[in-house]
């Protein structure tokens, strides 16, 4: 089932907050805790599919609060989902960005993206796995994070072409171009017998 | 974009076509309330569904995040740790400023501008937070108290040594420190250091 394409198409307007400050906060906090679980699962496809969850949790838990503080600044003319993924993107391209700043002067020799690399022969969960499948899910850990965001919105999260790029801030050619440029370097870390 | 049930034909967004597979609008959605996208055709469709396809059984065979209880309580105290978090970004700059610039001793000098913001930032965040009496208001008010109090008492101490080998060329640093941090305790030493201080030299 696509996730984003529903959701983005689906009448999901927020309800219209009225009476007292602390009943709309309420009302509020359920809206987008209700979406919470979504948020994740788009975050983790973003880190890569990380095994560890802590750094999924902490970017959810900012989104979240990101939303809870602008709460006041969302005017309601777009779905809680779509505002929530968007929030979800930028933090989590942030918290890439401040991920790799760190590594650049305290660690080294660690990959690009920050995820967890597995190596290709480690099974996911606990079933044997196609090692075809394997090497698609470590080079997309291995990937830059700009690629595999592309990649994420374009290919799992199923997002439209147009709001794709207008997310993006860039231009129908450029997005072309930018998902061919992220699918060749994916292409340039799978082995030789893995064609994508 | 494609209605539904509209012809491949005439649809525009194929000649958007990229070499990559890519349509105008079209991602190839499998829910049914999802428009009916323009598919790529030929090779360039048989490489794009077979990307997706692997990343979707990639991403079917990931293990699910584990949702944690993320309650409006849980976002109410990180809310509170960032305004800590944010206090503490402004006392390590207040006292980076105080260890560079020996805060008001060079008043013309960066460091003076960076320490002067900070104190007035510090002060502006106590006056802010004085009207609330929330827990959270008043571990800020608290924290930036605190980290004022500090910055007076460097300043002071800075001062007072200044005082003790030059007492004229101290008056103008024991002065800007009572001024802009009254009511903490390195002001009343600065201005217990002013009143000895004779006000022309002999």
């Amino acid at each position: 089932m696509t996730d984003l394409s529903i959701l983005l198409s689906a009448a999901d307007s927020p309800p219209r907050l009225h009476g007292r400050a602390e009943a709309q906060d309420e009302t509020f906090a359920e809206a987008i805790l209700r979406h919470e679980p979504a948020v994740r699962r788009l975050v983790h496809r973003l880190l890569g599919w990380p095994r560890s969850s802590t750094d999924a949790d902490d970017i959810v838990q900012d989104v979240l609060l990101q939303a809870w503080r602008h709460r006041r600044h969302f005017r309601g003319d777009a779905a809680w989902q779509t505002w929530l993924v968007r929030i979800g993107i930028n933090t989590t391209r942030s918290h890439q960005r401040r991920q790799s700043l760190r590594r650049r002067f305290f660690g080294a020799g660690e990959d690009e993206c920050g995820a967890e690399a597995p190596t290709a022969d480690t099974p996911i969960s606990g079933e044997p796995l196609d090692a075809r499948i394997a090497a698609v899910r470590s080079a997309m850990a291995r990937l830059r994070h700009a690629d595999r965001e592309i990649l994420v919105l374009r290919y799992l999260e199923q997002m439209p072409i147009e709001s794709l790029a207008a997310d993006l801030a860039v231009t129908r050619n450029a997005l072309d171009a930018r998902l061919s440029r992220a699918r060749r370097r994916l292409r340039e870390l799978l082995p030789g017998d893995v064609d994508v | 974009m494609s209605e539904p049930g509209q012809r491949r034909d005439d649809d525009p967004a194929r000649s958007n076509c990229t070499r990559d597979g890519l349509a105008g609008e079209a991602a190839v959605s499998a829910h049914p309330s999802a428009p009916v996208l323009a598919e790529p055709h030929g090779r360039l469709a048989a490489d794009d569904g077979q990307l997706r396809s692997l990343l979707q059984a990639v991403d079917r065979l990931s293990p699910r995040p584990a949702a944690t209880a993320i309650t409006l309580e849980s976002l109410r105290r990180r809310a509170r740790s960032q305004g800590l978090r944010t206090i503490l970004r402004i006392v390590a700059l207040a006292c980076l400023a105080l260890g560079v610039g020996h805060l008001f001793a060079r008043p013309s000098s960066h460091a003076s501008t960076v320490a002067d913001a900070a104190a007035q930032r510090l002060i502006q965040l106590v006056r802010s937070q004085r009207a609330d009496d929330d827990t959270r208001a008043l571990r800020r008010r608290q924290a930036a108290e605190i980290a004022l109090a500090r910055c007076a008492a460097a300043s002071a101490a800075y001062a007072t040594q200044v005082a003790a080998t030059d007492p004229q060329a101290a008056v103008p640093m024991l002065q800007r420190i009572a001024d802009t941090f009254p009511g903490t305790h390195g002001a009343t030493v600065a201005r217990a250091h002013l009143a000895r201080t004779p006000k022309h030299p002999r």
